[in-house]
């Protein structure tokens, strides 16, 4: 496949796709230690280079489950006042943090299709008593924000995982004002996917 | 792993959409290490990997990026002598 046409709808069931990762993205939820063998939270945070000034302030609950690729925060902190949509927020880390940065003036919409990972970061935004924070249930591809809603928009680990880049792309620009800045962290790879890699959704979820 | 994009049709990507002023302000090598932090790579799979992969190619499978990109003013933002100016960024409109 040439990579110009690389993923334009990805050659797998996007609802099967949505449920394998949905199914995986329980677990860490639900047992964010229990059988994985990986790291999740508070190690990994450091290990990519959040501030401690951001992420030692949080509670475990609100860490646990992180599991991002990179800090999409590395280039550009958060100024105060913006709004922010935070695509795939899991069970809020990176929200939580952004929450921190853009403080009481500003808003930040957590954006997830796991239901138990919703209930997880709506439990701990009640628990830390933000009220700059609000958890959405929606798909990256179509997002339940407003058009020209957000100053800034926040992605860690999640485009490889959406079946229709296209349309998870177009969505950021809608919901972006004028001016403003998509900032993600995700896997790339160094050469397009074959063929018959991107057919099998294994592949895609690990 | 399957659903990610080579760095440059990421880049096509997303200005094709429109976007400009593309920064990536970090690529890491993303090896199976790093995998094995991840929750969707599985124990068997990064054993798998492990048994499959060269072993130099073992630090690099992926790269981790970190990037940023700007929406431009549109031309509606920018009219011309005879359009009407009146009224707000549409982008903006509630």
């Amino acid at each position: 496949m040439p990579a110009e046409e690389q993923d334009t709808i990805a050659p797998v069931d996007p609802d099967e796709l949505r449920a394998e990762v949905r199914s995986k993205y329980r677990e860490v939820a639900v047992d964010p230690t229990g059988e994985h063998h990986f790291h999740t939270g508070r190690f990994l945070a450091h290990h990519l280079g959040y501030d401690a000034a951001w992420v030692d302030p949080l509670p475990d609950h609100a860490v646990e489950s992180f599991a991002g690729i990179a800090n999409p925060f590395a280039l550009r902190p958060l100024r105060a006042g913006e709004v922010v949509v935070d695509v795939g927020a899991g069970a809020g880390f990176d929200t939580f943090v952004a929450a921190s940065q853009v403080g009481s003036d500003g808003v930040v919409i957590g954006v997830d299709m796991t239901p138990e990972m919703l209930d997880k970061s709506r439990r701990n935004a009640r628990n830390m008593g933000l009220d700059n924070v609000e958890f959405r249930e929606g798909l990256a591809e179509s997002l339940p924000v407003d058009d020209g809603a957000a100053d800034v928009v926040i992605s860690n680990g999640v485009f490889n995982l959406c079946p229709d880049k296209r349309a998870v792309f177009d969505e950021a620009f809608r919901v972006l004002r004028t001016g403003g800045v998509l900032q993600f962290a995700d896997i790339a790879n160094g050469n397009p996917v074959p063929p018959g890699a991107m057919r099998e959704i294994d592949l895609w979820t690990g | 792993m399957s659903g990610a994009l080579a760095e440059r049709v990421f880049a096509d990507k997303l200005e094709a959409v429109g976007f400009t002023d593309l920064v990536v302000v970090d690529r890491r090598p993303f090896g199976l290490r790093d995998a094995a932090r991840y929750p969707l790579f599985t124990p068997d799979l990064i054993e798998l990997m492990h048994r499959l992969l060269p072993e130099e190619r073992q630090d690099q499978v992926a790269i981790a990026i970190t990037a940023t990109v700007v929406k431009p003013p549109s031309e509606a933002d920018h009219p011309d002598d005879t359009a009407d100016t009146a009224g707000t960024d549409p982008a903006r409109a509630p």
